[in-house]
């Protein structure tokens, strides 16, 4: 009876970081890896959402354009300035962050639908301008053809290997990094304003907090990380395209997860991205052959599923499980 | 001196008039009742008030400053506090982040928040809800929990809509003796409500509204004499037997 629950949570913490960051030595198949990096992209991508579609409580619906354009900033910056795309990362993100301000000012005073057919608008726009554009001045952006990145050897410093090992342990950290501030705002001052916004505007002005304001902060800070995320495709994939990031389909993917593991919870995005993408590629990979179309029936069944019987998404029968699961343990210990 | 005074305050709808040039005016560490029948115009006037809604014409002056166009967030943070009629806690939050929301108005640190929240939780009889989700709360509990709220982002005023609205004769007089411990403290306290006998017993002045307007104030031993209040909330036949 010697440990605490926190005690045990701690541990049982410290064991699946482990776990996770030594799969790469124990799975040496590499296309298991890049699921598990499509995975953990998704638990990023969700994880950004979620400060602004989580916590402050509105749905946006656009996010594929800060992806595009944290892909196109890094990727134009490197490809044609040869500027490190880690460089080009930060750069993106800022740049996404203000463009999300300018967005979010007019936007983030409409309620509920209105908001998310408004940010569903930009994000076309942006898909519609990057096809249409060739090349501003001497920049090439490659119009709906994209921008292919040339493999030019394994590097640190042009964030580009050959093997997906080192962007399967990259993506891992930003993830956890992300995982960090989430807890962390969760727990300022900040996250709190942010939830009481997001559960009664009205009531929280009261309260002497501007809202929007405070959503605006969620927004730019929503914005910049998946604006990295990005970035971390283009020299993931080595090509994007209007199609490939700045998709529509990619958006609402993003709010499914985050609606399917639990909006405003950080257990939310992490179980969300597992169940969904581990889900998709396996059915892909094992009845897609079998019966074109079927895993995305099984998909469908699965979101309906969910959403009848656990509207606040799964990490809630997850939490009451291992709560569940820690009693046992400590009864045993 | 007027710690509150609204001038000339009017708010239309349309062609609908909710507040008529509403002149009012509340002292330092006073309580005053504000009483009408339904669609008097109270609840409006208090939300031209603390800035949820945009008077149409007229002024709002609280602490010497002229509030009449702020927000919502910037009046509350010059020290203006409210309730609202229909109780809107945040539904799935426990009862100590509610309250610590309000805290956090005043200051940075959480630890400092959390004190000062259990402090006003204490002081409302909610010490043994602190960590209840707000909606598993019985509709006392959540009126005390409104005002825990309100009361921990400091007001210097206090404006209750109806907080006694639905409570049983037992649970009333607990809210008065709250609402007479609050003003014990130094915040001055504007009070909507239509019950008459619950609003004479603590307030040192009372304005009565009907259609928008004014149609008397003063003690509350005069307004209840009054011809308009009697003929406002009986009828216009009732004549008051002289004596």
């Amino acid at each position: 009876m010697g440990l605490s629950e926190k005690q045990i949570k701690i541990i049982l913490l410290i064991f699946s970081t482990i776990t996770v960051f030594l799969i790469p030595v124990f799975i040496k198949n590499e296309s298991y890896i890049q699921i598990f990096i499509v995975v953990l992209f998704f638990m990023y991508l969700t994880t950004a959402w979620n400060f602004v579609g989580g916590f402050a409580g509105v749905l946006p619906l656009g996010h594929a354009a800060f992806v595009a354009i944290g892909a196109y900033t890094s990727t134009i910056m490197f490809m044609q300035y040869h500027i490190s795309p880690w460089i080009g990362m930060f750069a993106g993100g800022i740049f996404a962050a203000i463009i999300s301000v300018i967005i979010g000012l007019p936007t983030l005073k409409l309620r509920g639908a209105y908001f998310s057919l408004a940010t569903i608008a930009f994000a076309g726009g942006i898909k519609v301008l990057i096809e249409n554009i060739d090349a501003i001045g001497t920049i090439n952006v490659g119009g709906p053809r994209g921008i292919l990145i040339e493999y030019t050897g394994d590097s640190l410093v042009n964030f580009m290997w050959f093997s997906k090992v080192p962007y399967y342990y990259i993506i891992l950290t930003m993830v956890i990094i992300l995982l960090l501030i989430t807890a962390f705002m969760m727990k300022s001052k900040i996250g709190y304003y942010l939830t009481a916004g997001g559960e009664d505007p009205e009531a929280a002005e009261s309260l002497g907090i501007n809202v929007t304001k405070y959503k605006l902060i969620a927004m730019a800070i929503s914005a910049f990380f998946t604006a990295m995320a990005g970035s971390f495709y283009a020299q993931w994939i080595f090509y994007i395209s209007p199609q490939s990031v700045g998709n529509m389909n990619l958006s609402f993917e993003i709010a499914f997860i985050a609606i399917i593991g639990g909006r405003g919870t950080i257990l939310g995005p992490i179980l969300g991205a597992l169940l969904l993408k581990l889900l998709e590629e396996f059915t892909r990979t094992y009845i897609g052959s079998a019966l074109p179309g079927l895993h995305l029936f099984i998909l469908g069944l699965v979101l309906v599923l969910v959403m009848i019987y656990q509207p606040r998404g799964i990490q809630e029968s997850a939490v009451k499980l291992s709560k569940k699961v820690m009693k046992r343990i400590r009864k045993k210990i | 001196m007027p710690i509150l005074k609204t001038e000339k305050l009017t708010k239309k709808f349309g062609g609908l008039v909710a507040v008529n040039n509403i002149d009012f005016e509340v002292n330092e560490n006073e309580i005053v009742g504000i009483i009408g029948s339904n669609g008097a115009g109270k609840t409006t006037l208090f939300n031209c008030i603390s800035g949820n809604l945009k008077s149409t014409s007229g002024k709002v002056i609280f602490n010497n400053k002229d509030i009449t166009s702020l927000k919502p967030y910037e009046i509350a943070e010059l020290g203006l506090a409210r309730t609202f009629q229909i109780v809107r806690p945040f539904a799935n939050k426990s009862v100590l982040y509610n309250v610590m929301v309000g805290a956090l108005l005043r200051t940075n640190q959480k630890s400092e928040a959390i004190e000062r929240a259990k402090e006003i939780i204490d002081f409302l009889d909610l010490s043994n809800k602190t960590d209840v989700l707000a909606k598993n709360l019985t509709l006392p509990e959540r009126k005390r929990l409104e005002l825990a709220r309100a009361l921990a982002t400091r007001p210097v005023l206090l404006m209750l809509d109806e907080v006694m609205a639905g409570l049983r004769p037992a649970e009333i007089q607990d809210m008065l003796k709250i609402i007479e411990k609050i003003n014990k403290q130094g915040i001055a306290i504007v009070i909507i409500e239509h019950i008459m006998q619950v609003i004479m017993s603590v307030s040192n002045r009372i304005y009565c509204m009907n259609f928008g307007e004014k149609i008397a104030s003063g003690t509350p031993q005069e307004v209840i004499k009054d011809t308009h209040v009697v003929k406002a909330y009986l009828g216009d036949e009732f004549d008051i037997p002289e004596n």
